[in-house]
């Protein structure tokens, strides 16, 4: 039932709307909250609390409490009192078993007290070990309190926008506005951010309502909850203006339904024109004025209790399924429904601390405060702590039942009591023992009572103890909102949307979409060996090092030798770290007396290039570096066929003898200019084209309508993989890991430790010396079982070492892969065991290439 | 041999039947794309190289959707779509330059924050 229309009153009677809880019709008016139209409906339990499962009702009434959280259109826990009513909402109670008047979970407030302390969770449930699963199953099924559908899809879109003010105001209370209209009035572009608690008519600046500010990060970074934008503000001035928020008071029974803050009661009347109850009790400091609104809602006063220093000593509510019935103060009983309470108003400091404020204790007032706020930010109004009545309650009121320090964990006075016996005497350690603030309200209603019992409990003054730390968020926040769009960074070759016209399987290789095949690995792989085959290479690190010291530079970064690299070759080379490790590898071709190429892999290009310009910075050489990764495109165009396709296609001389393995030349192919390399990663003929990105699509569609007749197919990082394990090339990161050097990987032959210095050369003389720990060899498998990437070598029943590739290769019909092993099974033919799917599996030891040993296919 | 003459995307000749064409990175993501989202990426100036892809946008609420740069202190290099890209202005006009490789993913979010602003 609904008051006579009050002048504050935000409803519109004039327009009616119906949404569903619990499956049944409720109806409401425009401007009610969720909570509002329930409550007028005559509900009055709300959700029931996390652990006891307790029925719970209205509280504040301003979001800042967790009793009245519900699941509206499949989202959970909605704070129903600042949720608008919608047409057709589906409303849900959540943290049930059975329905939100008889919840079968309850039975825990009843007998699970004295076996479910706080922290019971590190402490029962150990035993027996194997039951573990079991426990784990249960407590989690019974923890948390609403439901996500884990197989839900995105239902709500959220953007994010980035936003900058001269001034942002949050609050938009009385001081708030006041702020906001004075920085206007000077002319500063001011956006002012509330709650929608406040009333905010038409201002000359941007108001964002409802909206919350979630905190103050660094650099003035202040993101705010719009409902589906977060903006991501970032101000020259923040003026914070949150208020303060009232406190509760201890006292056994204070959880109980009808039990309510006095700013709660009086929202429920001025603004939807509710009463709170038929009777009421009221305790407060300043308690008559509070009576005063009760009345005028039609509420009989049952007592006024004045709060003080000195009485009451025992409050203590009763109630009949866990709705209020009675209360007593020192002995005296009245009857009621409803108990309107203030501990005092805590300021609402957070987000000063966040930004940088010291939160001091005032003892005067009795209350936290900020002080030293940080340059450009700015407490208005009573956030400051120097307004509003002063109230020192007691820490707790004694008397018989559970009286709730955090309704939102449904910590007691005696979990405090406990934790407090047991060690946890530090403000900070017994926040995160019993949970105190660590639920939804995020300490709004329990940080300061916490602290208070805390103190009464040890003797310890408040200032001493301190507070804890205030962490955003400051309001609660989706997580589908911090999400925001589902988009993925991903970087595309030139040639990409040709890949998926050929309906490639891609695969992530770094920030790289790649072809993992076109459907055919096996058949990629034969037309390689026997006919040719393109592959996409663009995704290839590309460096262009040119000046009069490039030479002397790749000298001193790698440990190969450059000074005799002729200009028209390509060498291949391992980075190394300064540890002598390896970092990366690719090939570097001489283009010109001072400019050289290089590629790298295509996960290592950024950190090489940056690799280069640290060192590049750090010795002073005359060189200039460019990352070319992407301007360029590239191809690999490989198989016996391969001459006679670029033949075609350029008028460069391809015979073997003028363009020879390991040359580099400029050629004209298909009309696109293109450095062409002759190399041999996956071991045939091959030429890789590297070219402008724009022409990907124009040379990649030209290589196969020309390569059509000679049998031509695209092929995908899988075959790759198989050609090159033939020939046991190896793939950096694969089968290499921060640990692994050149020498024991079997490339000692470029390491020249004559040179005067090179990064990690004192690190690959000294393993050099001190002789090899492991060694890379290849392996073939005696009965074709391919193990797995990872897999170990075992030597006398011990893992002595790890398989890195493996794959069938249908050219040698055979298991093969790539493997570190001890130095001592280091040698040709040696026999080692690899576990495949549990079993031992015999393997034989391989240090020459599988395929074409001698390397005639990829020279001729 | 020059180390940029080979990879300058002029030196492209139609010959011998080969006709070389070019394509910008964003033809097909932008092939719907609403008035406010232009493709610039064959006109970049001074990328001779072509790596970069160009996008034009008007309006500066779907700007504030992409990047946390200040709009009023454009020119700016930073963070747009989540990729390195310098933005230009001209009124409520903006020129966003990118690597061309983060073309689709820059016109995906572009173009879904357009719709957002719907």
């Amino acid at each position: 039932m609904r008051l006579p229309p009050q002048p504050q009153e935000r409803v519109n009677r004039e327009r009616s709307l119906a949404f569903l809880f619990e499956g049944e019709p409720v109806q409401a008016f425009e401007g009610d909250t969720i909570a509002s139209a329930l409550f007028a409906s005559g509900r009055r339990i709300f959700s029931r609390s996390f652990k006891y499962h307790r029925p719970r009702g209205l509280l504040c009434c301003s979001g800042h409490c967790p009793n009245c959280l519900v699941e509206v259109d499949g989202v959970p826990t909605v704070r129903a009192c600042m949720e608008p009513a919608r047409q057709g909402a589906q409303v849900k109670a959540q943290n049930v078993l059975g329905s939100l008047d008889r919840d079968l979970m309850s039975v825990v407030d009843k007998i699970g007290g004295p076996f479910l302390p706080v922290g019971f969770y590190y402490r029962t449930m150990m035993r027996p070990r194997r039951a573990w699963p079991l426990y784990e199953r249960f407590l989690r099924s019974a923890a948390g309190l609403g439901r996500i559908d884990k197989h839900g899809k995105r239902t709500h879109r959220f953007d994010t926008e980035h936003r900058r003010a001269e001034v942002l105001v949050i609050g938009g209370g009385s001081s708030g506005l006041a702020a906001a209209h004075e920085a206007a009035d000077a002319g500063r572009q001011v956006v002012l951010v509330d709650d929608g608690l406040a009333e905010v008519g038409p201002a000359p600046f941007e108001v964002l309502s409802p909206a919350r500010a979630i905190g103050i990060y660094e650099g003035g970074l202040v993101p705010v909850d719009a409902g589906n934008v977060l903006y991501r503000f970032r101000a020259e001035r923040i003026v914070v203006a949150t208020g303060t928020i009232e406190q509760p008071l201890l006292f056994p029974g204070n959880d109980l339904v009808g039990v309510m803050l006095s700013g709660g009661a009086r929202r429920l009347i001025d603004r939807w024109s509710l009463r709170p109850g038929e009777r009421a009790v009221v305790l407060a400091a300043g308690g008559e004025a509070i009576a005063v609104d009760l009345r005028r809602a039609g509420t009989e006063i049952g007592r006024v209790f004045e709060i003080g220093d000195q009485a009451p000593k025992e409050i203590v509510a009763r109630g009949r399924k866990g709705r209020l019935s009675s209360v007593a103060v020192d002995g005296e009983k009245v009857e009621c429904d409803l108990l309107v309470m203030s501990g005092g108003r805590q300021p609402a400091y957070s987000l000063l601390a966040q930004a940088g404020a010291r939160i001091e204790y005032d003892p005067a007032r009795g209350i936290f405060v900020p002080r030293a706020l940080p340059a450009g930010v700015e407490a208005a109004g009573s956030v400051t702590g120097e307004r509003g009545p002063v109230v020192h309650p007691a820490p707790a009121y004694s008397g018989k039942g559970k009286c709730f320090v955090c309704i939102c964990e449904d910590v007691t006075r005696k979990d405090v009591q406990r934790a407090l016996a047991e060690g946890f005497d530090s403000i900070e350690l017994a926040k995160r023992y019993t949970a105190v603030t660590m639920g939804p309200c995020q300490g709004r209603l329990c940080h300061l009572p916490s602290i208070r019992l805390f103190a009464g409990e040890t003797g310890r003054g408040l200032g001493a103890l301190g507070t804890t730390t205030a962490r955003p968020p400051w309001a609660p926040v989706s997580l589908g909102l911090l999400a925001g769009r589902g988009h993925e960074p991903a970087r595309r070759t030139s040639i990409h949307h040709r890949h998926e016209e050929l309906g490639a399987r891609m695969m992530w290789t770094g920030d790289w979409r790649r072809v993992h095949s076109y459907g055919d690995p096996a058949a990629e792989v034969r037309a390689v060996h026997e006919a040719v085959g393109v592959i996409d290479v663009s995704t290839l690190g590309k460096l262009l090092v040119r000046g009069p010291d490039a030479v002397a530079f790749l000298e001193r970064l790698y440990p190969n030798r450059f000074a005799d690299l002729r200009v028209g070759r390509v060498r291949y080379g391992v980075l190394g770290t300064d540890a002598g490790r390896i970092m990366d590898d690719g090939t570097i071709g001489r283009l010109a007396e001072e400019e050289l190429y290089v590629t790298t892999t295509s996960t290592g290009a950024e950190v090489v290039f940056e690799w280069f310009q640290w060192w590049n910075a750090v010795w002073g050489f005359d060189v200039e570096v460019a990352n070319l990764t992407g301007a360029l495109a590239a191809v690999n165009v490989a198989g016996p066929r391969a001459r006679e396709l670029v033949g075609q296609l350029t008028s460069l001389d391809c015979s073997a003898e003028a363009f020879k393995y390991l040359d580099a030349k400029r050629a004209q192919v298909g009309g696109v200019p293109c450095l062409a390399l002759r190399i041999g990663f996956v071991g045939e003929l091959g030429y890789e084209l590297h070219f402008p990105s724009s022409y990907g699509e124009y040379l990649w569609d030209t290589l196969l309508e020309r390569g059509a007749d000679l049998g031509i197919r695209p092929f995908g990082l899988e075959a790759q993989r198989i050609l090159r394990l033939e020939k046991q090339h190896i793939i950096v990161g694969q089968d290499t890991d921060s640990e692994s050097n050149t020498l024991d990987a079997n490339m000692a032959w470029m390491v020249k430790l004559d040179k005067d210095d090179f990064v990690g050369k004192w690190a690959l003389e000294h393993m050099h010396e001190r002789g090899a720990r492991e060694r890379l060899v290849g392996f073939e498998m005696e009965n074709g079982a391919v193990p797995a990437e990872g897999g170990q070598i075992v030597v006398d029943g011990r893992p002595a070492g790890r398989v890195t590739s493996a794959r069938h290769s249908e050219a040698l019909g055979k298991a093969i892969g790539l493997a570190w092993v001890p130095p001592e099974l280091a040698e040709e033919g040696a026999r080692i065991q690899i576990r495949v799917d549990g079993r031992l599996e015999q393997a034989s030891v391989r240090l020459r290439p599988f395929y074409d040993p001698e390397g005639e296919r990829v020279r001729s | 041999m020059n180390g940029f003459e080979f990879i300058d995307p002029g030196l492209a000749r139609a010959e011998n039947g080969f006709e070389p064409v070019q394509r910008s990175p964003l033809e097909r993501a932008l092939r719907d794309a609403p008035p406010e989202v232009r493709d610039l990426s064959l006109q970049v100036p001074e990328d001779f190289d072509r790596g970069l892809a160009g996008l034009q946008v008007t309006g500066e609420r779907l700007l504030r959707r992409l990047t946390d740069l200040d709009l009023d202190a454009l020119p700016a290099t930073g963070m747009v779509a989540h990729v390195r890209a310098t933005v230009l202005r001209d009124g409520d006009e903006f020129r966003i330059y990118f690597p061309q490789e983060y073309a689709d993913h820059v016109a995906e979010v572009v173009l879904d924050a357009a719709a957002g602003l719907q």
